[in-house]
């Protein structure tokens, strides 16, 4: 039997395993082996996977990041998709990976292991967004409690993957005892993400010259280290820009989040940027990074207590973006 | 016989020791109770948060012989153990002093061993971010898939250094800052265990000047119980760190609010006769002033800065009287004057000269503009001719100070309640400015034609740059970026000075109304494409003879096939 996992966390890989091992008989801790894909060879897995069970009548082999490198690697392509059809009755094969890259070969390669016989292919669906958050919504009773949608709509858009969103979601849980329901407050007191998403509200605060708010979500900021909060707003401001000069010279919206280096992030992120160049003029924006930059220049000399310099840049970035 | 420091003896032991830090508290409690603990976790938080002694506490839970529970017995061998640092299951690493690849090998190498006495091999890492990337890659492999009977648990103050593949295998808690409430009451419970006397607004100055670190809190406190003999009273406290009571600050900024020199002078020189220290005095002004920048803003100050009452019923009254500008104005001013008192000589001068400065200052918020578009800056609101007559150019300020930056614009945004004078107050620009902004067709040519004014704007302490701009040319303006030609690589280096650049670009903005990026070039002395040579009028000397000798300039070339020989 082989069993693929494609893009899936490493939880739902985890409890996928348990029930192939709940339903299966005899798979005892002994003929259950994990195998790192990215240096195993054609060898080794035929040896583990024909070797009889010890003391039972089956044997799990796990391989982890095998078809990612099958895909770069012709020959072990080859050399597995040729062993596969022969795979002994005892054997459960499972092959966990990463989401796949797109292209002729990830389809050529997952049609030709579902061509197999005895073998599912399950593939993970990507996409963020809704699918994003009916996937935690369905998988938070795993953890042992539920989750509100407007808690899963908060996890699914500050977090990057489903592996952290796992991370999160067991923490998430033990704050809530595995009982009752995860709230957005639960999420916004333990996700450190979810503060740090606050640097778009926080842009956008200043952007309308509202200082108060702007404050406000400054000293909401996780880990207020004056550094590492002047080089998010210095870094959130500077893709601003570059989106202001892409927008200049007209490009597409989905050319601009490649013109900005945001090609990875989700498709919101790079909305925003663009609707935040939209309310800044270039003169602001060249004003307030020139602030910026003497705010980090006062604070690295100790000519301003770090705090009270990024309490006074924000007064300053106000000042600027209120300016008609 | 030597004696423990406070912040060694009163360092948490059990779970229910750990001020400020609930959340993180409560979810490992939860995880112990269930018996799903993590096998990697990673603290970050400021330092004195209760990082590693959260992380040794987790260590007594997990190995304590009573069994794995929320709250270690802290009596059995395990647990007293790992309190004196004798636990062989435990192993702290230093990642600052051990952060080669070595260590991390050696530690993998470790990590394998079934535990001596434990339940768990338990390693604790500490400042995980100063780790090379070579070990912290190496570490990678151990924290995503370590042996059932290891935990780690990583401790950071720099989270962000942290590479993101750590991060990603480790269950992640950030540690905040200890609110003073929940310091203080820690100090309470201290001062009865230890049988001190102690005034709760004495433990209210400690716990504020701690920071959030409940550390340096304790270790205050310990130095006011041997600096205190009768029992640790505020006054005492305020004598030990130098610290100035309330009500004077509080005095003394009312006096910058209603720019009475002679009498914040005085408050002052009352200040140093009571042997307050300055740079204190000056921090507290300061903070004083942040404190009521951030009421004016509509934030809950009090509460944010962690004041007292007291100070948040002064700050109050204060905010009515003192505009934001002028606060941001006296921030950077007093700023100053603390760093200057790190070297002075006079502990006084400083702070005066600060305070006289301030006072000096004319009270309109044009007094200081920030680089605007001269096209911006004439808006329609406001009469051209009525508001610049009254607004000194910025270079103009008291006592040579650099040009302020935006911040101190502030005021347009702070009367938002009353648009028609937040508008007439941003239309208030330097004469000169408008000026030249009118006059000239060209950017290039505007600058070149206000180019002298742009370098006389320089005055103490930046009075260098007068003569190190002399000797450029600006010879292009192409998005918004200015090309300055130097005649000599050195001067072409001082203004491309991080610092440099940025006063020149602050004066250029102010003069020429418009704010540019400056870049710096140097004159090919080979090539006959050279500023100078295609237009000697911009060549230095050139325009000071025509200063000298005013008419109309006609150029020759002398070539030196033409000149006299020098026999």
């Amino acid at each position: 039997m082989i069993r693929c996992y494609i893009g899936h966390s490493k939880g739902t890989v985890e409890a996928e395993v348990a029930k192939i091992i709940a339903e299966g008989e005899g798979i005892a801790d002994l003929n259950r082996v994990v195998l790192d894909g990215d240096v195993i060879d054609m060898e080794t897995l035929q040896v583990h996977c024909d070797t009889l069970p010890f003391l039972g009548g089956a044997k799990l082999v796990i391989v982890r990041g095998l078809l990612s490198r099958c895909l770069k690697e012709k020959p072990l392509r080859e050399g597995l998709l040729a062993y596969l059809p022969g795979l002994p009755e005892h054997c459960t094969l499972v092959l966990a990976d990463d989401a796949l890259p797109r292209g002729r070969e990830t389809t050529a390669l997952t049609k030709a292991l579902r061509d197999l016989p005895g073998a599912t292919v399950d593939t993970a669906d990507q996409r963020r967004g809704r699918p994003q958050v009916s996937w935690i919504e369905e998988n938070a009773p795993r953890f042992g409690c539920g989750i509100s949608h407007r808690a899963a709509e908060h996890l699914a858009a500050v977090l990057p993957d489903r592996d952290t969103i796992e991370q999160e979601l067991t923490k998430l849980a033990h704050y809530r005892n595995r009982t009752g329901t995860i709230s957005e407050e639960d999420v916004h007191l333990l996700v450190p993400q979810s503060r740090e998403s606050n640097i778009f509200a926080f842009v956008d605060a200043v952007a309308d010259g509202r200082r108060r708010q702007a404050l406000a979500l400054l000293h909401d900021l996780p880990n207020q280290e004056p550094g590492y909060v002047l080089v998010m707003i210095a870094r959130q401001f500077r893709l601003v820009l570059k989106a202001k000069h892409a927008l200049r010279s007209e490009q597409a919206p989905n050319e601009v989040a490649r013109a900005i280096g945001l090609t990875r992030a989700p498709q919101r992120a790079v909305n925003r940027v663009i609707s935040q160049a939209r309310r800044f003029s270039v003169d602001q924006l060249a004003a307030i990074h020139a602030h910026i930059a003497r705010t980090d220049f006062a604070i690295k000399r100790s000519r301003l207590d770090p705090a009270t310099a990024l309490d006074l840049l924000v007064v300053g970035l106000c000042s600027i973006a209120s300016r008609p | 016989m030597s004696r423990v420091v406070l912040y060694n003896k009163w360092r948490p032991q059990a779970f229910a020791d750990v001020v400020g830090q609930e959340p993180t508290v409560r979810t490992l409690q939860n995880s112990l109770a269930s018996g799903q603990v993590a096998h990697a976790y990673i603290f970050a938080g400021p330092r004195g948060s209760g990082k590693t002694s959260l992380a040794r506490i987790l260590a007594k839970a997990l190995n304590c012989l009573q069994g794995v529970q929320p709250e270690p017995c802290g009596k059995c061998d395990a647990c007293t153990d790992i309190v004196e640092g004798r636990f062989l299951d435990l192993v702290e690493l230093d990642a600052a002093s051990n952060r080669g690849i070595e260590d991390i090998r050696d530690l993998r190498e470790r990590v394998n061993f079934a535990p001596v006495s434990g339940r768990y091999k338990f390693y604790l890492i500490d400042e995980v971010h100063q780790l090379t990337p070579e070990a912290s890659n190496a570490l990678l492999k151990t924290l995503e898939e370590p042996p059932d009977h290891a935990v780690f648990v990583l401790a950071t103050t720099e989270i962000h250094r942290v590479l993101p593949t750590i991060l990603s295998r480790c269950q992640r808690f950030d540690f905040r800052r200890i609110p003073v409430r929940s310091l203080v009451g820690r100090l309470q419970e201290i001062a009865e265990a230890e049988k001190v006397a102690a005034e709760t607004e004495a433990l209210n100055i400690l716990a504020r000047m701690a920071g959030g670190s409940a550390r340096d809190a304790v270790s205050l406190f310990d130095q006011a119980i041997i600096y205190a003999e009768d029992g640790v009273s505020a006054a005492a406290v305020r004598e030990m760190l130098g610290l100035a009571h309330t009500a004077v600050v509080a005095e003394f900024v009312d006096t910058l609010a209603r720019r009475d020199t002679k009498e914040g002078l005085r408050v002052l020189s009352q200040a140093a006769d009571q042997g307050l220290d300055m740079r204190q005095f000056a921090r507290e002004t300061i903070r004083y002033l942040r404190g009521t920048l951030l009421h004016k803003s509509g934030m809950e100050a009090a509460e944010l800065l962690e004041m007292s009452e007291e100070e948040a019923a002064l700050m109050d009254g204060l905010a009515e009287r003192i505009s934001l500008s002028e606060i941001v104005q006296a921030i950077r001013l007093f700023s100053e004057a603390e760093q200057a008192l790190r070297l002075g000589v006079f502990p006084q001068l400083p702070v005066e000269l600060a305070l006289v400065e301030f006072c000096a200052k004319d009270e309109s918020p044009s007094a200081s503009p920030a680089p605007m578009p001269a096209s911006r800056q004439t808006a329609p609101t406001s009469p051209p001719q009525a508001a610049p007559q009254s607004a000194p150019p910025a270079s103009a300020t008291a006592a040579g100070t650099p040009p302020a930056d935006a911040t101190n614009t502030a005021d347009a945004t702070e009367t938002s309640s009353d648009p028609s004078a937040a508008a007439t107050k941003t239309t208030e620009l330097p004469p000169s400015a408008t000026a030249a902004a009118e006059a000239a067709d060209t950017p290039l040519a505007e600058i070149q034609q206000r180019w002298d004014a742009v370098v006389d704007s320089f005055r103490r302490p930046n009075v260098h740059l007068r003569g190190v701009l002399r000797d450029c040319t600006p010879i292009a303006v192409q998005d918004r970026v200015l090309t300055l030609e130097f005649a000599h690589a050195w001067h072409r280096d001082q203004v491309r000075q991080p610092d440099n650049l940025i006063l020149v670009e602050k004066a250029i903005a102010q003069t020429i109304g418009r704010h540019f990026s400056v870049e710096c070039t140097l004159v090919q002395r080979d090539s006959p494409a050279s500023a100078y040579e295609k237009d000697p009028a911009h060549d230095p000397v050139v325009r000071k003879a025509q200063q000298l000798f005013p008419g109309t300039t006609t150029y020759e070339n002398a070539d030196e096939e033409s000149l006299p020989s020098a026999q």
